[in-house]
């Protein structure tokens, strides 16, 4: 009895603890797609083969039609998170006594679910959308791998010009909304928190407005009418007749005043402004995500913010009319050569693709040569003595790995390097980068400059079958 | 993974450089036009005493291409 008593409690714990996950995962007839949804609360991960690609045979009995690899697409994460709580206790007491086995058994469960909204701005929520669409739209065969990555640069482009827009707008996120599980939701701020920041503001204004008004008697208290501050400013100004010593200090007193009420004046505005805006962020019921992650409320409509939107705004059009600049014929080009339906139905116009691509990198070089003031010849020669130097060292790493993993030739090797006095000095490292991996010693050769490389090369040649690149 | 600075006499001496670059190697910065750099090194020392170090070399009239690896 008392097993079965535990059995069953051990059962409930093991059950509370992965209550309600779901996973569920559906084979679809044919060349094993799969559609797999998870939990969270409930995401959709699509895979399909790569129907281009041959399957390869089985490394396993069975497995004949294994696919080399899959295409995958994974639906955007949901709006909604939940948090799952469980918790479990449970205890138990044997006793013997005259009368029996007594057992007791306490157990105490308890389980809740919250959820809450992310707040995402439009353009998020859009192009999550839109890369789920495209990766869908590839999944099933209706776009190919070219369309696939021309409508990738396309959606960057409408990235850019869409967080542009909302940059200079202002984005609008809609308020996230909180969930429990006994059904109570909330939007936008606690109520009783923005009563009391608006309560603190207000007392601020008021305060401001206190200091102002003491500050305006002081001053009208200065501006004697015998002596009028404009009188005596004008008095000071002429020269003659000097001032007294009394007509001094009333001057002081009236300068003094005008600068309490400027100051004055500019801490009642900045208080009547974040008052105004609170009461208008209290009206859109603003708040609770700002509120959770900072403890602070942001009002975007802040009087700052119109000279920020102009300043930022020039920046940002320079952004989006660079970004629609992209060269649609060079995509299309692009679509043409690589994709064997669409080259052999336009056949005709690969020849002007190439050339135009051909025209394309000119012009580029052209650019290229512009900016740095040197001859297109130049640049085309660095950039082609850079590839094959960058070739001959990722083969020569691969023959000096090899080579030195034999004690005599390393040896020699070591010997070759010693005897050149400006590669002396770098034979340790040199065998030592050679000896860690093909990598270490590529990485290490770049380093030491051309002039070095070759050296190293000429010394190294007859032991380990180097090639110079010539 | 290392970052890479070369200091480099010409735009052709940079642009050489940059397509040495190996296959995963990804260009952090390089002079962006015409006008050569001038400047100071800061030497950076990983092991103790302390990092940054305080050895200085300056450069004139460059063209700086900084790579990582």
């Amino acid at each position: 009895m008392i097993k079965m008593i535990l059995f069953l409690f051990a059962s409930i714990l093991t059950l509370a603890g992965c209550s309600s996950a779901i996973y569920r995962q559906s084979a679809i007839q044919g060349s094993n797609p799969v559609a797999i949804s998870v939990d969270a609360r409930q995401r959709v991960l699509l895979s399909q083969n790569d129907p281009t690609v041959p399957a390869r045979n089985g490394a396993h009995a069975g497995a004949a039609n294994d696919p080399t690899f899959r295409r995958f697409c994974a639906e955007p994460s949901p709006d909604v998170f939940t948090v799952l709580g469980v918790g479990a206790s449970g205890g138990a007491s044997f006793s013997q006594d005259t009368k029996g086995l007594n057992a007791a058994l306490q157990a105490a469960f308890s389980s809740s679910e919250t959820g809450a909204t992310i707040a995402r701005t439009q353009t998020i929520n859009m192009l999550r959308e839109m890369m789920f669409r495209t990766c869908e739209r590839y999944l099933s065969g209706a776009i190919s791998p070219a369309d696939f990555s021309i409508i990738s640069a396309r959606d960057q482009r409408v990235m850019v010009s869409i967080l542009a827009i909302e940059q200079l707008t202002g984005s609008i996120t809609p308020p996230a909304v909180a969930m429990s599980a006994n059904g109570e939701g909330s939007t936008g701020m606690n109520a009783t928190e923005m009563v009391k920041l608006l309560a603190a503001k207000q007392a601020d204004l008021a305060s401001a407005g206190s200091d102002l008004d003491k500050a305006t008697k002081a001053l009208a208290a200065a501006d004697a009418t015998a002596a009028t501050c404009e009188t005596l400013s004008a008095k000071k100004a002429a020269g003659t007749p000097a001032l007294t010593t009394d007509e001094t200090a009333k001057l002081k007193a009236c300068d003094d005043g005008k600068a309490a009420v400027a100051k004055a004046t500019a801490t009642r505005d900045v208080a009547q402004a974040q008052y105004d805006d609170l009461v208008a962020a209290s009206k859109k019921g603003l708040g609770i995500a700002a509120a959770k992650s900072g403890g602070t409320v942001n009002f975007d409509q802040s009087t700052a913010r119109t000279d920020a939107v102009i300043a930022v705004s020039n920046t940002v059009e320079n952004i989006v009319n660079n970004t629609f600049r992209q060269d649609e014929t060079q995509l299309f080009c692009f679509r043409v050569l690589t994709d064997p339906n669409i080259s052999a139905a336009l056949s005709p116009i690969q020849t002007q693709c190439l050339n135009y691509l051909t025209t394309k990198v000119a012009s580029d070089e052209k650019a290229l040569a512009d900016r740095y003031g040197i001859p297109v010849a130049n640049i085309v020669f660095a950039q082609q003595t850079g590839v094959t130097l960058r070739t001959t060292r990722s083969v020569n790493s691969q023959k000096l790995h090899a080579c030195v993993s034999d004690a005599g030739r390393a040896t020699r090797a070591n010997q070759a390097l010693a005897a050149n006095a400006a590669l002396a000095s770098q034979a340790a490292p040199f065998l030592a980068a050679s000896q860690e991996s093909a990598t270490a010693i590529e990485q290490y050769l770049f380093g030491i400059g051309t002039v070095a490389e070759y050296q190293a090369y000429d010394a190294l040649k007859s032991i380990c079958g180097l090639g110079d690149g010539s | 993974m290392k970052v890479s600075i070369f200091i480099c006499d010409s735009p052709e001496a940079m642009l050489q450089a940059e397509a040495e670059l190996p296959g995963d190697g990804e260009v952090l910065y390089k002079t962006p036009n015409a006008r050569s750099e001038t400047g100071d090194i800061v030497r950076y020392f990983v092991k103790p005493p302390r990092s940054p170090g305080a050895t200085l070399d300056k450069f004139t009239g460059k063209y700086l291409l900084i790579a990582l690896l």
